[in-house]
């Protein structure tokens, strides 16, 4: 890998489930690799790529033990599909670079060396590194220094320093290769023999192993929905907004209204806050700007500044998430906070010469890309 | 000079009037609530807060004091509305500090009230639609709304030169009051400096978090602090009591804070105390529960044991006098367990160090074994914990 590497375009995306983020890499246009860990027990999951805009993958096959999954795209994607190494050994102290979305952070790289190329660890063999693994990383690809995958990003150990692991390239070749001749929509692989299961059964039918005491029932049945992500979920719906697209992790999401990003979370126990970050306060007309911010007009939504950057809010309190009657009403509040969000970003800047926030698209859109 | 003990002197803030409350009418709102009653819902939850108060069906406002604000409460077709006036704009004003202040400090995600700008009038406001003013709802917004208003009213009215609005007499502290005031105002800082002196030459987290307790806590169980004065002092708290802050940096800002008090006008001071009123304790309320985690905590207590038995009895004795003070100050208590903090503090109060902590600690134990034994609600259950451990792996996703 020359010194300076571009990482932009090389198929390398953010992966967003109601369980949490990871990272994934393409090995077709339509096709992306990733943890188990990351995508499991959810079947859709949101895949973004790098002008935010996301699309529903379908996770098709997964091997909950060697921590591997298959996502398929609803559409495919142009960029660069980063070979796989036919480099049949690696070798302690080879450079190797890890590329994914650490703690969420926007894509970065960060290198190292191989520390072990066949680490034994309970029972499995796994490429050992030293450069620098984060929450968020999982599934991103190990590369070598000719940009080639080596290792699947997987996990690191927690009471050690710089002791991460990737699932080797060869385990990789032959999860993929066995996905290739995969006819069912979707199939979990046995941890004792590698078969393909694509039902829930007791029995494994080719090594009879207990697949109850495995715990691979999880894997056929999506989570059952904590009646707080079932309030936003449904409300999202009656905004036109696709819940699963909008998963930001657990009780998390994120989505764009037009060009207004929108946050929702559940900041305490009592509240669950939905929040847009608009635009920045301009140089002129401030106190007229901040009138029009605090106006009682805008009840039930409300301004506040966060530091310098201008947010409109919507605060729901947990009562009424447990108040299945209210929902509807609700569902209205914010689909109308979705909407304004939208507007009101435009408003700022036409009205008062506020600037875009930096998480808005407003850049992004005028330049029609 | 060097500090060799501590003070404690009979507090002029007088005690809450404890409102006992009644949980069991909160359990009947809740259920009425959730039985469609919504009307009977409130009124059952204003019996819980304040033994009594129904809502008129025909909009007439209901209205209470905390410290300088007032809360108005109305029905307007099938809402609930809730308001306190904050703060007018007036001409001479730092107009656009005093409005991003309420954006960046009061507005916010994460809370059901707002301030509203009404020409040139805020208040903090908040309505809801009956059938969603849930119990535990009204409660916070009766409860926070007005603790905001009165944090803030006076400060910005400092600050930012606007005009106060609506705002509620305090009563003023007499002349013997407001000597008493000054020794224990002046008192505090001077204590507080030296102990900041000690802290560095200890070089002790756990002792200067001790003292940042003692500054915050000391002050506010002894005077009736109620003006800007005490936002001036919530804004240092925030910064030398972040136990996740840099101890350098939450040093200098106690000590630029005392210095600071020190040197306050006479005038501010007694500008700033007064015997305020509130209709809904802005204390927790003080339990044998509460008592029991603090005064029958065993690590904290092994750790001041140590210290105390291992010749640091400054530590010890400062580590208590923060530990009653923290009582005193955020729990309201009965006149009994009150009595008994304040005796503990008394005693101690001008002994040598080693005395002093020990007799508290001896305190401690008493108030335990007296209000905690045999108090099924003073334990938390135990229980073990349920972390079955595993390899140590994480994963990365």
């Amino acid at each position: 890998m020359s010194e300076a590497f571009d990482i932009e375009g090389k198929g390398i995306f953010q992966v967003f489930t109601g369980g949490g983020t990871g990272s994934g890499f393409l090995i077709s246009e339509k096709e992306l690799v990733t943890n188990c860990h990351v995508v499991a027990p959810y079947r859709q999951v949101a895949v973004e790529l790098r002008d935010k805009t996301r699309l529903i993958g379908n996770v098709r096959r997964i091997h909950p033990k060697r921590d591997l999954a298959v996502v398929e795209l609803e559409r495919p994607v142009k960029e660069t599909v980063l070979a796989l190494s036919e480099v049949p050994e690696l070798r302690a102290k080879q450079p190797l670079h890890i590329i994914g979305f650490p703690v969420g952070l926007p894509l970065s790289i960060t290198e190292g060396v191989i520390s072990h190329p066949k680490q034994l660890l309970d029972g499995q063999h796994y490429v050992q590194t030293d450069a620098a693994i984060n929450p968020g990383n999982s599934g991103g690809p190990m590369l070598d220094e000719l940009s080639q995958i080596v290792a699947v990003t997987t996990c690191k150990l927690r009471a050690a320093d710089m002791v991460g692991f990737g699932i080797p390239g060869t385990d990789l070749r032959r999860f993929v290769g066995a996905y290739r001749e995969q006819t069912a929509a979707f199939g979990v692989e046995c941890p004792a023999c590698e078969a393909l299961l694509e039902t829930k059964d007791r029995y494994c039918d080719g090594c009879g192993s207990d697949l109850e005491s495995l715990d691979l029932d999880s894997y056929f049945e999506e989570p059952e929905r904590h009646p707080v992500v079932a309030f936003v979920e449904r409300a999202l719906g009656k905004a036109d907004i696709n819940p699963i697209l909008a998963r930001h992790g657990e009780q998390n999401w994120s989505f764009y209204s037009g060009s207004a990003p929108i946050k929702i979370w559940c900041c305490c126990s009592e509240h669950l806050t939905f929040s847009s970050p608009l635009a920045q306060p301009g140089k002129k007309a401030i106190g007229d700007l901040f009138r029009y911010l605090l106006s009682a007009e805008h009840a039930p939504f409300a301004f506040d500044l966060q530091e310098n950057i201008i947010r409109l809010n919507l605060t729901i309190h947990m009562s009424d998430v447990f108040a299945p009657e209210q929902h509807d009403e609700l569902g209205d509040a914010v689909a109308r906070f979705v909407k304004a969000a939208d507007v009101f970003d435009n408003r700022l800047i036409e009205q008062f010469g506020c600037e875009p926030a930096p998480e808005t698209q407003l850049t992004f859109l005028k330049e029609g890309r | 000079m060097a500090l060799d003990s501590m003070t404690f002197m009979p507090p002029l803030r007088r005690r809450a009037a404890r409102t006992d409350l009644d949980f069991e009418r909160l359990d009947a709102a809740v259920l009425r609530f959730e039985q469609g009653d919504h009307r009977e819902a409130i009124n059952g939850t204003l019996e819980h807060l304040f033994g009594k108060g129904e809502l008129d069906p025909g909009g007439a406002p209901l209205s209470f004091v905390q410290g300088s604000s007032r809360v108005t409460l109305r029905l307007v077709g099938d809402e609930l509305r809730a308001s306190v006036p904050l703060i007018a704009l007036a001409e001479g004003a730092k107009t656009n500090a005093a409005l991003r202040f309420l954006l960046t400090r009061i507005s916010g995600s994460g809370q059901l009230h707002q301030p509203r700008l009404r020409g040139d009038e805020v208040h903090l406001e908040w309505s809801e639609k009956l059938t969603r003013v849930h119990p535990l709802k009204l409660i916070e917004i009766l409860k926070r709304m007005p603790l905001e208003a009165d944090e803030n009213d006076d400060w910005m009215v400092d600050e930012f030169n606007v005009s106060p609005l609506a705002r509620e007499p305090i009563a003023p502290l007499s002349a013997e009051e407001l000597g008493r005031a000054e020794a224990v105002w002046l008192r505090h800082w001077s204590d507080v400096e030296e102990l900041m002196k000690e802290v560095q030459r200890k070089r002790s987290v756990f002792f200067l978090n001790e003292v940042t307790s003692y500054a915050t806590h000391h002050l506010r169980a002894m005077l009736p602090l109620a003006g800007a004065l005490t936002a001036r002092l919530n804004e240092s708290d925030a910064v030398f009591n972040d136990t996740n802050a840099d101890p350098s940096k939450r040093e200098a800002t106690l000590m630029k804070l005392a210095r600071e008090m020190k040197q306050l006008p006479v005038a501010t001071l007694h500008k700033n105390l007064g015997h305020v009123e509130y209709s809904i304790s802005p204390q927790a309320e003080g339990s044998p529960r509460v008592l029991s985690n603090i005064l029958d905590n065993e690590d904290y207590f092994d750790t001041v044991q140590r210290l105390s038995s291992g010749g640091k009895t400054m530590e010890a004795a400062v580590a208590m006098f923060a530990t009653f003070s923290y009582l005193l100050s955020r729990c309201s208590w009965s006149e009994d367990v009150y009595a008994e903090l304040v005796a503990g503090l008394s005693q101690a109060s001008g002994k040598g160090w080693r005395e002093a902590a020990n007799g508290l600690i001896a305190q401690s134990r008493a108030i335990v074994d007296r209000f905690c034994k045999g108090d099924p609600g003073a334990t938390d259950g135990g229980g073990e914990s349920d972390d079955a451990g595993n390899d140590g792996e994480e994963a990365a996703s």
